[in-house]
């Protein structure tokens, strides 16, 4: 797990942009980077999803970090980036700031399935600061579907379903299963670009 | 059996992308374990023999499943390539949202496919093990005649039942479909039918408010009509009064000693009043 420091991001120089065919995948293992901010929870989902995927003879290894780019000096150690989370609690306004400088350093090739928004505290209105519609802006901007899930403490079962769910997206990403992230991707997603449909059984 | 993976093509579209891997390396166990049972040197194998297969079938499986994951990856890093050497056309967002669009369902399509010939081509390896079982004669003693007969009755049952069950389904799903175009008959009417209440509806309501300012208006120019009656019948009274008045004066006749004809004078003197 890596701790990284936040920096101010003008520009993001190309080097620092992180892709996915730029180290060698290793069979039978996986990496998932969780980016959120401080209070987002990233400890406990990465716990919740190592401890689910014992059984499945999987190596997985979860990084998290509050920002991106991550740093220069375990570039050469850091294995190869399978799958990236980007956690938005919606009671935090600076988690979604956060993710949105975030996506800016992540290559385009991650948004062809490789990479999801995960979104906490969906359900109660009243504490939230940061609008559904603007998640939703984001991801539809970004073309990469968004999950409502919880990862706070009372929430244990919710939380382990969550792990699943992006363990079996991690297992996709990884070539685990037979299926490619675009298919899954693809079939994640409404086939149609936010176009006028004819209510034709509507009145 | 394997299935030979197809080469990828020089588009963007790659379908090997989305292959499955052909009877994946579970089903291969199976199939090793029924083509084992046929054979009769299997029986014969000693214990430790067995156990040697078993993990050289473990270690085979494993292989093969590498096999699958290296050819998965070679395959999506040549999309990748390939993607990033195509030269970027100057396209309205339009048009590129309707190719991508179009590049998602023949995606779609394409692994669909693939998958329902997976499907058949496992269904054909079942049917042949099966055959084999069930036809081919094994050189075998006598004794284990009677138990093969059994077993092929038992299959032979099975089969007959999966028929009919196939058979039922099929009535089901026409019936289905049947009822699914009924039903979205009788939505369109119920729509066309909703369309021409509307009209209807508007039509009426125009009509109800022609109605009402016709009625006003009518109202309007008959209370006028009839003030203006009122007014000529009040005239009329009060010249009639007068007329009765100058009668009586006229007669002569000594009016305030009659009590009834005072009265009367009285009441001609006052104006009409409604």
């Amino acid at each position: 797990m890596a701790a990284e420091e936040e920096r101010e991001m003008s520009e993001v120089l190309p080097e620092e942009i992180l892709k996915p065919f730029h180290k060698m995948p290793v069979r039978n293992a996986a990496t998932v980077l969780l980016v959120g901010s401080y209070g987002t929870g990233t400890q406990q989902l990465a716990k919740a999803m190592v401890d689910v995927c014992t059984d499945t003879g999987l190596k997985l290894q979860v990084r998290t970090t509050t920002s991106l780019p991550l740093p220069e000096e375990n570039a050469d150690t850091r294995p190869r980036i399978d799958y990236i989370v980007f956690i938005i609690d919606l009671t935090n306004r600076l988690s979604f700031s956060t993710v949105q400088s975030a996506v800016q350093c992540v290559d385009v090739e991650y948004f062809l399935g490789r990479a999801c928004f995960v979104v906490t505290n969906a359900k109660g209105t009243s504490d939230q600061c940061v609008e559904m519609e603007e998640v939703s802006r984001l991801a539809d901007m970004y073309n990469t579907m968004y999950i409502c899930g919880a990862i706070k403490e009372g929430d244990q079962d919710e939380r382990t379903t969550l792990a699943n769910r992006l363990l079996r997206l991690v297992e996709v990403s990884a070539g685990r299963k037979n299926v490619s992230p675009l298919l899954v991707d693809l079939t994640c997603r409404q086939l149609c670009f936010q176009e006028e449909q004819t209510e034709f059984y509507t009145v | 059996m394997e299935v030979e993976s197809s080469q990828p093509r020089s588009t963007v579209f790659e379908p090997g992308l989305c292959k499955p891997v052909p009877t994946s390396a579970t089903s291969t166990i199976s199939n090793k374990s029924i083509y084992s049972e046929i054979t009769p040197s299997h029986g014969k194998l000693g214990a430790e023999e067995q156990v040697l297969e078993e993990e050289d079938v473990a270690e085979l499986v494993e292989l093969k499943g590498t096999k699958e994951w290296v050819r998965r990856q070679h395959v999506e890093q040549e999309a990748t390539l390939l993607a990033r050497q195509q030269e970027p056309d100057n396209n309205t967002q339009e048009e590129v949202n309707a190719s991508i669009l179009h590049l998602q369902s023949l995606l779609q399509e394409q692994s669909t496919k693939l998958s329902v010939q997976e499907l058949v081509l496992e269904r054909l390896q079942c049917g042949g093990a099966l055959s084999k079982f069930l036809f081919d004669s094994p050189d075998s003693e006598s004794t284990e005649e009677e138990p093969s007969e059994k077993d092929k009755e038992k299959i032979g049952e099975m089969v007959k039942q999966q028929n009919e069950l196939v058979f039922e389904l099929g009535k089901y799903h026409k019936d289905i479909q049947d009822l699914q175009e009924s039903l979205d008959e009788v939505k369109k009417q119920s729509f066309e039918q909703q369309v021409r209440n509307r009209e209807l509806m508007t039509r009426l309501q125009q009509r109800k408010e022609e109605q009402q300012q016709r009625s006003q208006e009518d109202s309007s120019d008959k209370v006028k009509m009839l003030e203006s009656k009122l007014e000529q019948a009040m005239s009329n009274i009060s010249s009639l009064q007068h007329i009765f008045q100058a009668l009586i004066f006229g007669s002569q006749v000594h009016w305030a000693e009659d009590p009834d004809l005072q009265e009367l004078m009285i009441s001609l003197g006052t104006p009409p009043d409604i």
